[in-house]
């Protein structure tokens, strides 16, 4: 027999197998039906409401700071807009340009960041808060029943109708004002407002109605969720998505066939085609509004537990803390993945590997491509990435409640041992990312601010060998920077991982001196690099004298040992906090 | 029995014999494709609401099969790459283990034959390993595996191809270890 021959011998022979002593149908259906009956039972005896009773409240929680955040960000930047204390004559006051000195990427991104902050502060907040109260409530099954109601219900309102308002609020906001101004600085708002007219001034007259009015809407579907009525279900209703699309693609129609085209110094005195405008903000803002209300309710929908409140078990409360230091470690280390990935990423695409340098008479303000939209303004791309290191920590952050809650949620697999071993087990792995992450991302936009300043489009044009060469030396630190970092990074995380070994350099990196040590030598390499002149504000200028390419060196090697040492001593600090809150031996 | 139980058991008794043997096939003994096909009739019927066309219940159930192995598949996969000490693991659906060459029976009785069978196709990955006792085993042409797979006639080509190269290849160490030919005649 060839061996082709044997093998198709034996699958024959397992087939043959397989198919002999079968269990008849009815067997397998009485067995069927048994179990069937035991889920059944047991869906209603287990409780395992604990733990996502603690999730989605810590995540409504989060959405209404999110939404909160959202909207002020919307009322500073209206008021920005309408300050009519702006005035481009007087001196410069830093604070009230700030809100609108920046093009809709960047105030988009800084919204971003901002709200997607405040729901992770919040979110965290929200669950320490559920854990103190569930160590206190622990000893009585009553007290933890009335805390599961509580955590049912708690915030839903207020998530609603915030989470609502923030998002149609600053969305409507963004959409207007960047279909006003098109890829301009919002401060043309002050800069071009006399020669724009209308166009600007009924802009902002439709804002400033629209928005309250929208806030007072969410806030009343939130009351009206709040309270129980059915009507808000009409949000989350197969027919009003369509419908709300059907509005904006009205909208869209409407732009092209009123020609409603942003602001031009060319056109400056063309009509300003002001009804159409108004009607394209009123229908943007309803189907903005149906769409985030329908999204809102479905997801209430989903999550609301009220008529799930079996009792709770106190072997919950215990498994309560562990998930929640489960849940920040896998956070950090996806967060922290994604820094090191986007340092890296940056650095690439600084080195501009495209390679196509532009014609010298090509200056940077003319044209508008991506590059000029993106990177016009450092605070875009810095932001973009916050945001999503941001985004992927809260969506990390809720894989891993699910994940935990499937692991060990269930009565038959409460395993408080195997839960805290799994925690233990990522101790390293999460020190590692994070350090090496958050070291990587902060060295080179601290790097790159302080030798090249606000604008990263420098590199992307040609202007001569004085500042080439700076660039490209810059370049070469970034690199040798972050490769230092991230060697430096896995070396700590065995130390991290072992609970017994290298405890005494481990409580010496956590140790508050070295936090100091770390941020002062930080600080004498920012206060010294501010100090130097690497001659970029004014690139036509002629040859000037650069700072010793040996003192860039330490100084960089200054900065990166402080922030080593500011980021490993975080991480050790952290690591010992999270040991003590999942009862694990600090180590 | 209620209404649903009662449709589900019109269905399953036509395809009974052959779904629970497939599962046997998938899996590294016999108890664990019985508790395989169990789980896979317990979730067919929470979903028989889903189940819109009767005619395809066998491909329906087979779907099922599939899918609650690579899930087990996975689970084992996790509790390999991150053991957590835990005495309730269940036996890993399919998972080679430690196979000690030396020690494999090559009598060519049918028992030596079933557990070399099992220890091959132990060695596959989960979708190799159902594209192979589909095709071989169960006698499917490729155009239904690829259905029931919802991929392309060729990937299936491809896995059937694949898996049959590992598996020449495990036999062939195998025999390359044996200790002792078994085989009176010539080896093969």
């Amino acid at each position: 027999m060839t061996l082709d021959e044997t093998v198709s011998s034996d699958l024959a022979a397992l087939g043959a197998d397989s198919r002999h002593r079968l269990r008849s149908v009815d067997d397998s259906l009485r067995a069927l039906h048994a179990a069937r009956r035991s889920a059944r039972d047991t869906e209603v005896a287990v409780p395992p409401a604990l733990l996502p009773l603690a999730s989605a409240f810590a995540a409504r929680v989060a959405r209404a700071a999110g939404g909160a955040a959202a909207l002020a960000c919307t009322l500073v930047l209206l008021v920005a807009l309408h300050d009519p204390a702006i005035d481009h004559g007087r001196p410069y006051v830093w604070w009230r340009w700030f809100a609108i000195e920046g093009n809709a990427a960047a105030i988009a991104a800084v919204i971003a960041v901002v709200v997607l902050g405040k729901q992770a502060v919040a979110a965290a907040a929200a669950r320490r808060w559920v854990e103190a109260r569930v160590r206190s409530a622990a000893a009585s099954p009553g007290a933890l029943a009335e805390l599961a109601a509580r955590l049912a219900r708690g915030g839903d309102g207020w998530s609603i109708g915030l989470s609502i308002a923030g998002t149609t609020c600053a969305a409507l906001v963004i959409a207007v004002v960047t279909w006003t101004v098109g890829p301009d600085r919002w401060t043309i708002f002050h800069y071009d407002g006399a020669e724009a007219g209308p166009l600007f001034a009924h802009r902002l007259r439709d804002l400033t109605i629209a928005v309250p009015a929208i806030a007072a809407a969410a806030l009343v579907i939130g009351r009206a969720c709040a309270r129980g009525a059915r009507w808000p279900g009409l949000f989350a209703h197969r027919i009003a998505t369509p419908l709300a699309t059907a509005v904006a693609a009205m909208a869209v129609f409407l732009v092209f066939a009123c020609d409603l085209a942003p602001f031009s110094w060319d056109d400056r005195f063309a009509s300003a085609a002001d009804a159409p405008r108004t009607v394209l903000t009123v229908a943007a803002a309803l189907a903005i509004f149906v769409l985030t209300a329908g999204q809102a309710v479905r997801r209430r929908a989903a999550s609301y537990r009220a008529d799930q409140l079996a009792a709770v078990s106190p072997d919950d409360a215990a498994l309560l803390p562990v998930a929640g230091v489960f849940r920040a470690r896998i956070a950090r280390s996806a967060g922290g993945a994604l820094a090191a990935l986007c340092a890296i990423a940056l650095v690439v695409v600084l080195h501009n590997p495209s390679g196509a340098i532009p014609s010298p008479d090509k200056l940077w303000w003319n044209g508008s491509s991506w590059k000029l939209f993106v990177f016009q303004d450092h605070i875009t791309i810095v932001a973009l990435v916050i945001a999503a290191l941001l985004w992927v920590r809260q969506h990390a952050a809720a894989l891993a409640d699910r994940a935990f809650e499937r692991r060990f949620g269930g009565a038959a697999s409460r395993d408080l041992g195997a839960a805290r071993r799994l925690v233990e087990r990522l101790a390293g792995p999460t020190a590692v990312l994070g350090v090496a992450g958050i070291t990587s991302l902060v060295l080179l936009v601290g790097l790159l601010d302080l030798t090249i300043g606000d604008d990263f489009w420098i590199f992307f044009q040609h202007h001569g060998v004085r500042v080439d060469s700076l660039l490209r030396h810059t370049l070469r630190e970034l690199v040798a920077a972050i490769t230092a970092c991230i060697t430096t990074a896995l070396l700590l995380g065995p130390a991290f991982a072992c609970r017994t070994d290298r405890a005494r350099w481990r409580a010496a990196l956590g140790h508050p001196a070295t936090l100091i040590v770390g941020a002062a030598l930080v600080a004498l390499a920012v206060v010294a690099w501010l100090c130097l002149d690497f001659g970029i504000d004014d690139v036509s200028a002629a040859l000037a004298d650069q700072p010793s390419v040996v003192l860039q060196n330490l100084l960089t090697a200054a900065a990166a040992v402080g922030l080593l040492l500011v980021t490993g001593g975080i991480a050790a600090h952290q690591r010992r906090g999270e040991h003590e809150r999942a009862g694990l031996p600090p180590g | 029995m209620d209404a649903a139980g009662e449709r589900f058991a019109r269905l399953i008794e036509p395809v009974h014999d052959r779904a629970l043997a497939f599962a046997r096939c998938l899996c590294r003994s016999r108890s664990d494709g019985d508790d395989l096909f169990q789980e896979a009739l317990l979730r067919g019927l929470t979903k028989l609401d889903a189940l819109r066309d009767e005619a395809a219940f066998r491909p329906w159930l087979y779907r099922i099969i599939v899918t609650v192995h690579r899930s087990r598949s996975r689970r084992a996969l996790w509790r390999r790459l991150l053991p957590l000490g835990d005495a309730t693991a269940p036996d890993d659906a399919g998972a080679p283990g430690a196979i000690d060459y030396r020690t494999t029976d090559w009598s060519p009785d049918a028992a030596g034959a079933t557990e070399r069978a099992r220890a091959a196709l132990a060695v596959l990955p989960a979708v190799q390993r159902e594209a192979i006792v589909l095709f071989e085993i169960e006698g499917w042409q490729v155009d239904e595996i690829a259905a029931l797979h919802r991929v392309s006639s060729s990937a299936i080509k491809s896995r059937l191809a694949r898996g049959r190269a590992r598996l020449r290849a495990h036999y062939d160490r195998l025999l390359a270890s044996s200790a002792v030919p078994a085989f009176t005649g010539e080896r093969p």
